[in-house]
């Protein structure tokens, strides 16, 4: 069972002593373990788990009303109240989590972007050409917008004029 | 700590007396102080609630390193540095040698506020989540996974119910995962007695008191745990390496953490006692978990002298899952001792990283 020690002496009554002990040992292990796989033992076990629980809970109950109205009585924080605040926290937690997941998602869609439109979009003439194009679109269109139908009838075919 | 020769001369009598005072100074340190572990060098890239998710910094350049990243799930009743016990101990800083980007999720010790807390939650809440942040950090979207116990079960389930998200290897260490034989060991016999309610528990405790699982655990083997354990280290006092390698285990051994009331309930009423998941009935969250739908590539390790999960509850899933590449692989060892012990390095370890290794590039 025991790892014996490096050196030992044939004459030595603590070697014969310790061959004794172990050889003990071993069969009083085998009768150990038949003897906690039995049903008998389980039935013990379970019985006696059984006995204390329903002995102790009367008192732990006693012991936890009391305390309940002490903390209280000294304005403290009882059990009940530290979980409820762990709960909490751990909700708090778990939404953190799902906005970190969110903003993996969405750092990973930014990279994702082809390397090409960052380059663009950072030669500012090339930006302020496009802003001045899309200005003009929205202005044509408000312009339209606020004529009068017969106006914008008539400006149409003067246009059509034009191109002609 | 004994005699190994009577002195004979006043010269032996007091190097004899000095070897005592030496050892039992070991005796006193090992005794009285936690030993130091997890010491392979990580960082903490993501948390929630008490769960951590740990990255192993790589010591391996990126272009020899493996493409697909180890993520790995320990129990929930003990802490995961078994994994990491120390230098040259160590299963991670095995890997991480081999060359694998390697991730560990830690659940943390769950207080009263967590007794709510399932499997529902813990496969379908956090490990998403953590799952994504390894994506994201390694950069890949396969990935291995290892569960050892009852992470083996979070990440069966996990496996049964997310097959195509980029699980590629499924890796489960002593998976207690079939319990229809009610004899097949201590824990089953215990919790199937007519008269064990864990519902009573709960309700006493809110969580299932670590002491009492560490309690469950070590009854199964009484004299070798309460007896023979502090005998070899009384024996090997004047043995550095053991007494090291005995004081890393008997830290992790006595780190007891609870079990959230709710995990409790379900593990011993819906698995240990109605058998759900190998029998296709078992539902999270409102899903069916359907082993057929696990189609990684399985291996599956199983510790011959296993007391807590009997080979017999972890054997079965073979036939179970579709998995077209699938192996089981048995080692002598027990339960822990498979994977942390002094046979693990030159056996289980080199064995595991083979088969991972095949299949991660």
């Amino acid at each position: 069972m025991n790892q014996q020690p490096d050196i030992t002496n044939p004459f030595d009554p603590m070697a014969t002593w310790r061959a004794a002990r172990d050889a003990s040992l071993e069969s009083w292990s085998k009768m150990m373990i038949e003897f906690v796989n039995s049903e008998a033992y389980s039935q013990a076990t379970s019985q006696w788990l059984d006995t204390y629980l329903a002995y102790s809970q009367p008192f732990q109950r006693a012991i936890d009303t009391t305390m309940t109205q002490v903390l209280t009585g000294l304005n403290m924080p009882i059990r009940a109240d530290v979980t409820i605040l762990a709960e909490r926290l751990t909700n708090i937690e778990v939404r953190l989590d799902d906005l970190d997941v969110r903003l993996d998602d969405i750092q990973r869609a930014i990279q994702a972007l082809p390397a090409s439109q960052p380059a663009a979009d950072t030669n500012i003439e090339v930006r302020l050409d496009k802003l001045d194009a899309r200005l003009d679109d929205i202005q044509r269109a408000v312009k339209v917008k606020a004529l009068p139908a017969s106006k914008r009838a008539a400006d149409t075919s003067a246009k059509a004029k034009e191109v002609k | 700590m004994a005699f190994s020769s009577i002195p004979m001369t006043p010269t032996e009598l007091q190097s004899e007396l000095q070897r005592i005072e030496q050892e039992t100074r070991t005796l006193v340190r090992v005794s009285t102080n936690k030993a130091n572990v997890a010491q392979t060098p990580k960082e903490v890239i993501w948390t929630l609630n008490k769960a951590k998710l740990y990255h192993y910094i790589p010591v391996v350049p990126a272009e020899k390193r493996h493409k697909i990243p180890l993520f790995l799930v320990f129990a929930l009743m003990n802490k995961p540095y078994i994994l990491d016990l120390r230098p040259g101990n160590s299963f991670i800083e095995y890997m991480v040698k081999q060359g694998y980007d390697v991730y560990l999720l830690d659940w943390g010790a769950p207080g009263l506020e967590d007794k709510d807390l399932n499997f529902d939650n813990y496969v379908l809440d956090y490990m998403p989540r953590a799952i994504r942040k390894v994506k994201a950090i390694s950069g890949s979207d396969e990935f291995s996974m290892l569960g050892w116990c009852i992470g083996a079960i979070l990440t069966t389930i996990y496996a049964a119910l997310r097959p195509d998200n980029g699980l590629k290897n499924l890796i489960l260490l002593t998976a207690p995962l079939d319990f229809t034989d009610k004899k097949a060991g201590g824990f089953v016999r215990w919790v199937n007695d007519q008269n064990y309610d864990p519902d009573k528990i709960i309700a006493a405790f809110g969580n299932m008191p670590g002491q009492m699982i560490d309690y469950g655990a070590k009854a199964l083997k009484p004299v070798e745990n309460y007896i023979g354990s502090y005998l070899t280290l009384w024996d090997n006092l004047s043995n550095p390496r053991i007494v090291e390698s005995w004081h890393a285990m008997n830290t992790w051994v006595t780190d007891l953490i609870d079990m959230t009331g709710a995990t409790y309930r379900q593990l011993i009423k819906e698995l240990y006692q109605e058998n759900r998941l190998i029998q296709g009935t078992l539902i999270i969250r409102g899903e069916r978990v359907d082993l057929s739908r696990i189609r990684a590539n399985l291996l599956n390790v199983i510790a011959l002298a296993d007391h807590i999960s009997p080979p017999c509850q972890s054997e079965s899933i073979m036939t179970k899952v579709s998995s077209e590449d699938q192996l089981l692989m048995k080692v002598k060892g027990g339960h822990i001792g498979m994977m942390a012990g002094s046979g693990a390095l030159k056996y289980t370890w080199p064995h595991i990283e083979e088969w991972l290794g095949a299949r991660s590039d």
